[in-house]
């Protein structure tokens, strides 16, 4: 049985325990440390000025406000997704042109466009794209601007087609459901996706994906191998080994005339021999580059004619 | 990218294709039909050449695997692929 001292005190330590849990979760006192930002403010705020945003849109329109609350929430999509399609088809003018004139800096496209827009509600349309924009800041930052510059203005535009025309679908679909299931804080995201699809970083991101997953399918199926291509192949492998076993010079020439990237006059024999590994793929599928690379062995001195 | 041998192919032209990839410092360690009518190539990274060269054997019973076996050969791999557009029992191994 406990004293009344000791539960007192039993009392005090859990309290205490508790405070401390408390203050932890804050993330301040016991740790010393910064609060971890689940969102930040300016995101908050953006959602704050989507809603108040399409909700004084809603009040004015010439069809009367809706009043149920799916019905707020499907005009509140209907008017966002209608501001982020009339800046869609104004990007995939502009893209055209722009890159067809000269090449387009990544950032300055981005604000550059985004300030072009027609926006048929002046500010209250700019709030909105604006609201969704900064949903999409976090995205944009993390694309690897190289990537956009390597493509090409069609691969960009049917990348930012299918996001766009993907995106509307879940729109369209979801506008069904009940407004418990999906409300505006849920329709704000989708917006913001579908948003991100008309931004470059959303193209390049599309892009990146869709390539990953090709690469992924992509199936070489190998030519014909006659006997005689096997044998001045399999010659041609123990050629490269014998001159790895050597100074590796005729191996490293070899591989300099066939232009493949990464050698070095310090590269070492497992790395070499690494990138006479990925010329099978170029070979498997192409008679002409296993004839090039015979050709190449004779000029580097790997191999020698027989003629 | 992952290699497939075209299945409407017979059996010897299969094994020089094999032979083939094998040139490029890998090892074959797997064969098996795809769902395209191709046999899928599954390869290793090696450091030198392969010591003995894959044979591909069609067979059709498991005695016949038995007989591979023990004329000393190492079995590399019993699978179904296509061969001349059908299905086959066929086994790899190396002498």
């Amino acid at each position: 049985m406990l004293s009344k001292k000791g539960a007192h005190s039993r009392v005090f330590r859990l309290s205490s325990s508790l405070c401390c849990a408390a203050l932890m979760l804050g993330a301040t006192a016991c740790s010393g440390r910064r609060p971890v930002r689940i969102a930040a403010p300016n995101a908050v705020d953006a959602v704050t000025d989507w809603r108040k945003a399409v909700s004084d849109e809603i009040k004015q329109s010439f069809t009367g406000a809706p009043t149920a609350p799916e019905d707020i929430r499907n005009k509140a999509l209907s008017f966002s997704e209608a501001l982020v399609v009339a800046r869609y088809g104004n990007i995939r003018e502009s893209l055209s042109r722009g890159r067809a004139v000269s090449a387009v800096a990544f950032d300055a496209l981005n604000i550059g466009l985004t300030a072009a827009v027609p926006i048929v509600n002046g500010s209250r349309g700019k709030t909105i794209l604006g609201a969704l924009a900064t949903g999409f800041q976090g995205v944009n930052n993390s694309i690897d601007k190289n990537v956009f510059q390597q493509q090409t203005t069609g691969a960009l535009l049917t990348a930012m087609d299918s996001c766009v025309a993907r995106q509307r679908a879940v729109l369209a679909q979801r506008r069904l459901l009940p407004f418990a299931r999906y409300d505006e804080y849920n329709a704000y995201s989708d917006l913001v996706v579908l948003y991100g699809c008309t931004t470059l970083a959303g193209m390049v991101q599309e892009l990146t994906e869709t390539q990953a997953v090709e690469s992924k399918n992509l199936k070489t199926v190998l030519k014909p191998v006659d006997s005689t291509t096997l044998t001045a192949f399999q010659e041609l492998q123990a050629a490269f080994v014998k001159s790895l076993d050597g100074d590796s010079k005729a191996a490293r020439k070899f591989l300099e005339l066939l232009k493949v990237p990464g050698v070095t006059a310090t590269s070492t024999r497992e790395e070499l021999t690494a990138l006479y590994r990925g010329l099978l793929g170029a070979a498997a599928g192409s008679e002409e580059f296993r004839r090039t690379m015979l050709q190449v062995a004779l000029d580097a001195g790997l191999l020698r004619s027989t003629n | 990218m992952s290699l497939q041998v075209d299945g409407k192919t017979s059996l010897p032209e299969q094994e020089r294709q094999l032979q083939f990839v094998e040139t490029f410092f890998v090892e074959v360690i797997d064969y098996v039909a795809a769902s395209n009518g191709n046999n899928d190539v599954t390869t290793k990274s090696i450091p030198g050449a392969v010591a003995q060269p894959l044979q591909l054997k069609q067979i059709a019973a498991p005695a016949d695997l038995t007989a591979i076996a023990s004329a000393g050969a190492t079995i590399v791999f019993d699978r179904v692929a296509f061969v001349l557009g059908a299905r086959e029992r066929v086994v790899g191994f190396r002498a």
